[in-house]
């Protein structure tokens, strides 16, 4: 009895290990997935935090004299990017005596609530990175400066930075941010399986029919008809509000009117992405039931992803898995498409000396840090870094820039982000069928109008 | 006169006396309450009434924006997605607590017999207990994938054609996360039945053995009512902890397929932390408690009368 206690013990012990082993790798797996797509919320279930979280602001003083100002820089990066912008803050500290920069990185789920914390109560960062989406609010407040002085001071040519880069961060007439890159999405396919299906050109590019959904459909449905057990075309499932734009965007449409007081999302543009989105699904081009379509993608399960720039090192840096990248179909008609953008802005209550601090390391990463940023995917917004030899050198990045030209950024509205979240629901209950399209349409017309209206 | 007034007196006095010694103990019992009721008022009470509070306002990422008075609960409720979504938490509690409960009380049963192998159940059936939440959702993911998981491999192996969508279909997708909680909670459940066992004393059965009572009747007639007690204290348990189901539908499901399984927690969640419309969470959350007290109280009210 006793030697079967123990051995029961034992067991039930090993059990245990392993159960917490198979959960760590998996849920570590998974995570990395969830933020290789960006995909807003497929990680980090329980991590409701409270709702006016204390900044947690190290205490950086400023060195009168000789001694370097130090200066604290909030990001958000994880994983790969987050190597990149070690890497840059490293070569920054190194190159010069008079700043130092240290670094505080915060989980990016709660990342904007910290922000804002810190921006309205007057401690936190001297420089930090916020989504050009985001940063309409710290505008309206008047919580983050110009920049346009601080970087001709230290003698920074705002000239260098690509013009639509430059347009998004400008506020009556001055700028708010300095923009790092442009992030989106580009077409992304697999060769091997567009060989067998016959769609391959002998440069290795795909041969596409019409460009319209119904001559898309024609290729999906050649390529189902040849390759039967792979997904013709993988869908960021449930995630579907980027793809969905890049078409909507396409197509022409707008999520709001131009004075930005009204909801502009109802209407056939819409309607004729949706009904699309749908037939890829119902005619099986594509697996609803997918929990991780990147995977299926990257694992040569599938022949099309539409899928950000930022997993071009995980896809296009393995070249045995022979994926190519272009520029997204203009299936819609346009070759207008979603896109966000990383930038670093300045807090108001940041002291003169430390500013000119932080527009030192802003010039810093925009000049030097551009060609290591440009290795993790993202287009560098700096002009002279995206012509550079080393830049092309990278695969796929001529592509990347022709994709770069027709970007559109987001209404910068303070309540972007409330309708970009209602978006994403309102999508997922249409295409999930809990909705139909014209009703599920007008839903959100109504929800936008709502928020808009407060 | 002169004793009756002594006497008074010092009955006065007396009483005095008692009153103070009242009152010291009442300082003193508060004394041992403050170490538990200072955290309690700081870290519990103050939220609340800070949550109330922020539910009379339009409270966006920057803080306060207007008073608004009531007019979040307006919209609230008459938000159709309010009592969707409410609806959604107590369906879960419907499908959860009693099959928890039942199963729980089944393993207690078989493992409080003496078989050779009982220590070992009891220790499988407890260890998914200490596990937290995302680890056990994210085995349970992955055990229901569609195409790669054990769970469909099995069912190919009864012969069905192993196309289950576990958490993509919304017929299905209930039962996966029900399912996958009364793994992660059964243990727990039955160690609390099993001490209840044990506080059965042993010579009801024998006399009842004696009496010529079968196992059915002895079950009914000790066993049940020998459980009553641990029973209401868990079911009212259950009812919380389910109505409160959160980490797993975040992690497996997403709130999906569509909105299907968003329960009134998750709806709090993206609307505080994914729209950042904190006014309008916290209005949420206040009537979801007030909702969850007003159950606990009826439950509190019906229990009590069968104890008397």
């Amino acid at each position: 009895m006793q030697h079967r206690k123990k051995s029961a013990v034992l067991l039930s012990a090993g059990m245990t290990l392993a159960l917490a082993l198979a959960g760590c790798s998996s849920g570590n797996g998974n995570n990395g997935n969830a933020s290789s797509s960006a995909s807003p919320s497929a990680s980090s279930g329980a991590s409701a935090s409270s709702a006016a979280p204390s900044s947690s602001a190290p205490a950086s003083n400023s060195g009168g004299g000789g001694s370097p100002v130090e200066i604290t820089f909030w990001n958000m990066f994880g994983g790969g990017e987050g190597d990149f912008v070690d890497q840059i803050i490293k070569g920054f500290n190194d190159s010069q005596k008079e700043v130092t920069v240290k670094q505080l990185r915060l989980e990016s789920n709660e990342y904007y609530a910290k922000l804002s914390t810190a921006l309205s109560s007057g401690k936190g960062p001297d420089v930090a990175v916020a989504h050009v989406d985001r940063i309409s609010p710290f505008v309206k407040a008047k919580q983050i400066v110009p920049i346009d002085d601080l970087a001709s001071k230290v003698g920074f040519d705002l000239a260098q930075i690509t013009q639509s880069n430059l347009d998004s961060v400008s506020y009556d007439g001055q700028h708010y941010a300095v923009p790092l890159d442009t992030h989106f999405h580009m077409f992304y396919y697999n060769k091997d399986l567009l060989q067998k299906a016959g769609l391959l050109n002998d440069d290795g590019t795909p041969k596409l029919g019409d460009m319209t959904p119904e001559g898309f459909e024609q290729t999906l449905a050649q390529i189902h008809d040849k390759v039967p057990d792979v997904q013709a075309i993988a869908v960021n499932t449930p995630y579907f509000q980027e793809p969905f734009l890049n078409m909507y965007y396409e197509a022409g449409g707008d999520i709001l009117n131009a004075d930005m007081t009204k909801a502009a999302i109802n209407n056939d543009k819409a309607l004729s992405v949706l009904k699309f989105y749908k037939d890829l699904y119902d005619k099986k081009y594509a697996d609803l039931n997918d929990k991780n379509p990147w995977d299926s993608f990257s694992n040569g399960k599938a022949a099309f992803w539409f899928g950000g720039v930022w997993e071009a090192g995980l896809l296009l840096g393995d070249e045995s898995k022979h994926i190519g990248a272009m520029p997204l179909p203009p299936i819609f008609g346009s070759e207008t498409h979603w896109a966000s953008s990383h930038t670093l802005v300045v807090p108001s209550y940041v002291s003169p000396e430390k500013q000119e601090a932080a527009a030192k390391f802003m010039k810093y990463f925009s000049e030097v840090g551009g060609s290591t940023w440009g290795k993790a995917g993202h287009v560098p917004a700096n002009k002279n870094v995206t012509s550079s030899q080393d830049y092309l050198n990278l695969p796929y990045r001529s592509e990347f820039l022709k994709a770069q030209k027709t970007v559109k950024f987001a209404p910068t509205t303070d309540k972007y982000n409330t309708i970009y979240t209602t978006l994403s629901e309102s999508l997922q209950n249409i295409i999930f069928g809990s909705a139909t399209p014209e009703k599920g349409l007008a839903d959100l017309e109504k929800q936008i109008n709502e928020v808009l209206a407060n | 006169m002169e004793t009756i007034r002594a006497e008074s007196q010092a009955g006065a006095a007396a009483a005095r006396r008692t009153r103070r010694r009242g009152w010291r103990s009442e300082l003193q019992a508060i004394l041992y309450v403050v170490p538990f009721l200072i955290p309690f008022a700081v870290f519990y009470l103050w939220p609340v009434l800070r949550g109330a509070w922020m539910s009379l306002h339009v409270w966006g990422i920057q803080g306060m924006e207007k008073y608004v008075g009531l007019d979040n609960y307006g919209k609230l409720l008459r938000n159709p997605d309010f009592y969707k979504y409410l609806w959604h938490s107590f369906s879960f509690v419907l499908l959860c607590t009693p099959t928890v409960i039942v199963l729980g009380l089944l393993l207690a049963l078989i493992v409080h017999q003496k078989i050779w192998v009982r220590t070992f159940i009891r220790s499988a059936f407890f260890l998914p207990y200490v596990l937290s939440v995302s680890v056990i959702s994210f085995i349970w993911l992955h055990l229901f994938d569609p195409k790669n998981g054990p769970v469909n491999a099995l069912l190919r192996l009864f012969g069905s054609s192993g196309e289950v969508n576990w958490l993509t279909d919304k017929h299905f997708v209930w039962w996966a996360i029900t399912i996958a909680t009364d793994w992660w909670t059964v243990g727990f459940v039955m160690v609390l039945f099993l001490a209840g066992l044990q506080e059965i004393p042993a010579d009801h059965y024998e006399a009842a053995k004696i009496d010529g009572a079968g196992a059915w009747s002895r079950f009914r007639h000790i066993t049940l009512p020998g459980l009553s007690r641990v029973t209401k204290i868990q079911i009212f348990y259950q009812i919380i902890a389910s109505l409160k189901l959160f980490g797993q539908v975040q992690i497996m499901t997403g709130g999906g397929p569509g909105d299907a399984t968003n329960t009134m927690i998750r709806y709090i969640y993206v609307t505080g932390f994914k729209k950042d419309m904190f006014g309008l969470a916290s209005a949420q959350s206040i009537l979801f408690c007030v909702i969850m007290l007003l159950f606990a109280a009826i439950q509190f009210k019906l229990t009590d009368r069968k104890d008397g």
